[in-house]
This record gives C-alpha cells, structure tokens and sequence, in this order.
C-alpha cells in the first residue's frame, strides 16, 4: 500500500480537506482515508456523548479483550497490516495497538459510522456467565455439579464425578458429556433445567437475599452495557435497570380505578372551586347591600362595578363553563346564582343595563321557583304591569 | 424441585419471565396512578391551606362588615388596621407564594381576595379615606368568558 495525500477534485474530499482532515488514498487500490490532521484538536473532536474516559478506562480494565474476528473491512485491514485489533466481548468495544477507537474516530477514518452489527459478531457466552462478580473466567472450565438436581447431586454422593460446563450448562458425567437421553436412561425421565449456580461457588446454597443481590448486579450490568454499546441515553439505561421492578398490574382494574379517580378528583374540584366564588359573591353583594342602605349611589355604582368585573363575572362564568362537570351541585348553585343576580339587581336597580350594553334587569328571575320571568318595560322604565 | 424453584427469580413481586415479557405502559400504569395523586395531594394541600384563611376571614367578616353597618368609625379603624389587615397579609402572601399550586381554585381565591379587600376600601372612605386602586391576578381570559355570561 502506498497512502499519498489526496489531490482529487471530489467535493466530500475536498471540503474534508478545508476543515483540516487528512485525507489519503492508496495509489494500489484507490482507497480513501480519513484521519485526523495535524491541526486537529482531539478535544474538541471528542463526541458529546463522551467528554470523559471513564467508560473507556473501566472496559480497558474490567473487558475481556481477545483477538478481533469479525468482519468489517476496516479492522480486518489493519488486522492485514500488522496491527493489533481487539475487541471486548462484554462491550463489544474495539482496541487497536490498546486503544479504544471510538464511533467518531472510526467516522473519521472511514468516512462511515461503524455497523451496530459489529457488536455482535462477537461469539461468547452472556454477562452473567462470565463470572464478572468474581473476576474468573469459567468459560472454558468444567466445575463440579453445583445446581439442585437431586439426581445428580445423589450420582455426586454415590462418589461418580459430575461435572457442568459454565459456559453451556452441559452435564458432564464419569468423563462422558450427557445427552437427554443419557439422563432419562440413568433416571428413568428428562432432566428439568440443571442450571449452572453462578451465585456461590463454595458449594453452599444460595440465600435469597444472595439471589436478589445477583439478579440486581445483572441489571445493573446490562444497563451499563446497553448504554454503552448501544448509544442509549442515561436516563433510557436507568429505565432499563427500572422498568423490571414494576409490578404486574391488571388492565381492567387499572383503567377503572384511574377513572373513578379522575371523575371523583374534577367533581370535587369543581364543585369546591364553585364553593369558593360563592363565597366572594356572597359577601361581595352583602357590601353591596350595605352602601345600598346607606343610600350613596355614587359608591354603590362605583363597588357594583368592581364586584361584577372582579368577583361576579369569573364566578358566574366559571359555573357556566365548568359547573356541568358536577352535575350532583349545578342545579344547587344556578339556584344560588339566580338569587344573588336578583340581590345584585335590587341593590343597582337598571345600573347595568346601561353599564353592560344589554338590559340586565331583563335576566330577573324568580328565585322562589327557579324559573325565568322577562320583565317588560315602558320607554319611560316603568314595568308592564 | 429445589434447584427450579430458585432459579426462578422474583423482581418487586412478579415472576421474573413476567418481568420481562410485560409491556412497558402496562408496568407504568400503576406509576402513572401513583403521580396523579401525588399531584392531587399536591394542589388539595395548597387549597385547603388558602381555604383556612378565607374562614378566618369570614369569622372576621361577621364582626367587620356589622361595624360597617353600623358606621362604627374608630371600630372600623381599629379593626381594619389590626385584625383585617394581620389576617390579609398572610393570605395575600401565602396565595402569591403557593397559589398557583391550588390550580383550578387559584382564581377563585383571587375573587375572594378582591371583595374583602373591596370592604376594606369601603371601610377606609367610611373613615376618611380615598378609593384605591387593587387587582389580584386571574389566570384566563374570564373577561372573555363574561361576553358568554351576557349571551347565556
């Protein structure tokens, strides 16, 4: 391979170029290389989502690093020139010559975003087999029968050497790896699911509290290594980790009880509110009814304006609006409406007919039965008799 | 057998297949409840704490709005100045601070406020005073709402 500097005219290339990226090509094969140029700032390069190496420092450290295998060309050029690729089997993260090659660096190298499938080319067993708590690596190991089948564990008591792959939860009996059907010839039935116990290797049965320990680390791990692997927010690995703690909950039973929660909630807010504008109306017409006794018209006109703007309007618009959702307390408080328009009436005479642009004395109601009486006026104001 | 029976794990009450199988709103459903009424305590707590206030004020009232009444002046003055304005302030500055958390009765407290505040300037020109000027804030357009009142 001969890399030289890229003198094309291809703009993709070109316009890499006046950012300051060092583009090659390969004068055997014409293929291109991005690589980051020499007035780069890796800082500055680095990928929002990762301002810092912790996760990197923490695979380099924690990750079971074995030699690249999978297929992309990228790697398995390198792999071809000399290099040293390896790849993580837990994070699926990819090291050349030791150092971790992030999306970004591979974009800049190739021109392309790294396949998601790179992650899983990777063969090997699952998180939890590989003994992370412990640090050991049991995959390649066969241990003595540690599950609860009685079978084997009576085979183990009668001194026969049982043993289980942890890797593959194959039993291997006197040397010989059981099938099914070496079993059910044995005893007489299919084995159940003779599981590896990766929680205690001393032999000892597992506590639950031991078993929900485990089953939270295993979370805990995933959500970790989902949000590494596969560009998951924080927030979505922590719903990882949560969503499993939920409770089972019954459809029917959840929409009802909602509902009936909801309904009881909007008919006693809205009737408490309506309470609350009684209230103010109440005592907002008692002082209007005060300044009416005491015959100043100027100030009643004055306070029957506020009242209305501020304290009559909002409350009587708001039962109009919003009152229907409690049907139980509308008809109760159009009662009490009625009668206080008539007290407010009373006490202005024809104020608001001119203040308003209708005739409001017009909307007098009998308070007594509920029922709407139109009064009829002469033009001189007088009512028709 | 033993063996199966720890294998398999329980996860906050449920199987852990179940965990794993159910669906996402279907686990959150209970969650959801459980906010709403959190939220519902919420505003309930806020309104019932302003609903304190307006009875102190309507116990008050019966005593103040009699004195009006009657124009007992220097009743008037004495108590407007000590008893009315004391239980107001709180009221005022508790329904700025939290009001809003009361939501759908946010502007009804606001109605109530503005009326007693109303027999207080009408105590105030009783006593010598001047008419004021107040406003207590409503959330909406309930002006726009009054055009439907004066069609209904």
């Amino acid at each position: 391979m001969v890399w030289v500097k890229y003198e094309g005219t291809e703009e993709r290339y070109t316009s890499l170029q006046s950012l300051g990226y060092e583009v090659l090509t390969d004068l055997d094969t014409g293929t291109m290389r991005v690589t980051l140029g020499s007035n780069s700032n890796p800082d500055v390069l680095t990928p929002s989502g990762v301002t810092s190496s912790t996760i990197f420092d923490d695979v380099q450290s924690k990750g079971y690093w074995y030699d690249y295998n999978g297929a992309d060309p990228y790697y398995v050029g390198l792999q071809k020139d000399g290099f040293t690729v390896q790849q993580d089997r837990v994070s699926g993260y990819i090291r050349v010559n030791g150092k971790i090659i992030t999306d970004y660096e591979y974009y800049k190298a190739t021109g392309k975003m790294p396949s998601v499938s790179k992650y899983y080319d990777a063969p090997g067993p699952s998180t939890s087999d590989l003994g992370m708590e412990t640090g050991t690596d049991i995959t390649k190991s066969w241990r003595a029968y540690n599950g609860g089948d009685l079978n084997l564990l009576g085979l183990m008591e009668d001194g026969v050497d049982v043993l289980q792959n942890g890797a593959t939860d194959e039993i291997m009996v006197n040397g010989k790896v059981w099938t099914p059907v070496d079993y059910y010839e044995e005893f007489g039935k299919f084995p159940g699911k003779v599981t590896w116990s990766q929680l205690d290797e001393g032999g000892e049965w597992p506590s639950l509290r031991s078993l929900l320990l485990q089953a939270d680390a295993e979370r805990m791990q995933s959500a970790t290594t989902y949000s590494n692997i596969e560009g998951k927010s924080f927030s979505r690995a922590i719903w990882e980790k949560f969503k499993t703690k939920l409770p089972s909950y019954e459809w029917g039973v959840g929409i009802v009880d909602a509902g009936l929660f909801l309904l009881a909630y909007e008919m006693e807010a809205v009737s408490f509110t309506e309470y609350l504008y009684y209230e103010a109306v109440r005592w907002g017409v008692r002082l209007l009814k005060v300044i009416y006794l005491h015959k100043d018209t100027t100030l009643l006109h004055y306070f029957a304006d506020k009242i209305y703007r501020n304290v009559w309007a909002p409350a009587y618009s708001f039962h109009l609006a919003w009152g229907p959702l409690n049907p139980f307390s509308f008809d109760g408080y159009e009662v009490v409406y009625r009668y206080y328009w008539n007290e407010i009436l009373k006490y202005t005479g024809n104020y608001f007919d001119n203040a308003f642009g209708f005739r409001a004395s017009e909307y007098k109601t009998n308070s007594n039965t509920g029922s709407e009486t139109i009064n009829e006026y002469h033009t001189n104001g007088t009512q028709v008799e | 057998m033993v063996s199966q029976t720890l294998g398999s794990v329980q996860i906050g009450g449920m199987n852990e297949a179940v965990a794993k199988t159910g669906s996402t709103l279907r686990k959150a459903f209970p969650y959801a409840l459980k906010f709403a009424e959190g939220m519902a305590f919420a505003i309930e707590l806020v309104t019932f704490q302003l609903y304190f206030y307006e009875e102190a004020m309507v116990l008050f009232m019966r005593i103040y709005s009699r004195e009006i009444y009657n124009k007992e002046l220097d009743k008037i003055w004495f108590d407007q100045v000590v008893n009315f304005d004391f239980i107001f302030s709180w009221y005022v500055s508790d329904w700025k601070q939290y009001g809003i958390l009361a939501v759908y009765s946010y502007n009804a407290i606001s109605s109530c406020l503005y009326q007693l505040r109303a027999w207080r300037e009408y105590g105030e020109i009783l006593t010598g005073g001047m008419p004021s000027y107040y406003d207590f804030q409503h959330i909406g357009d309930y002006l726009a709402d009054a055009e439907q009142v004066k069609n209904f």
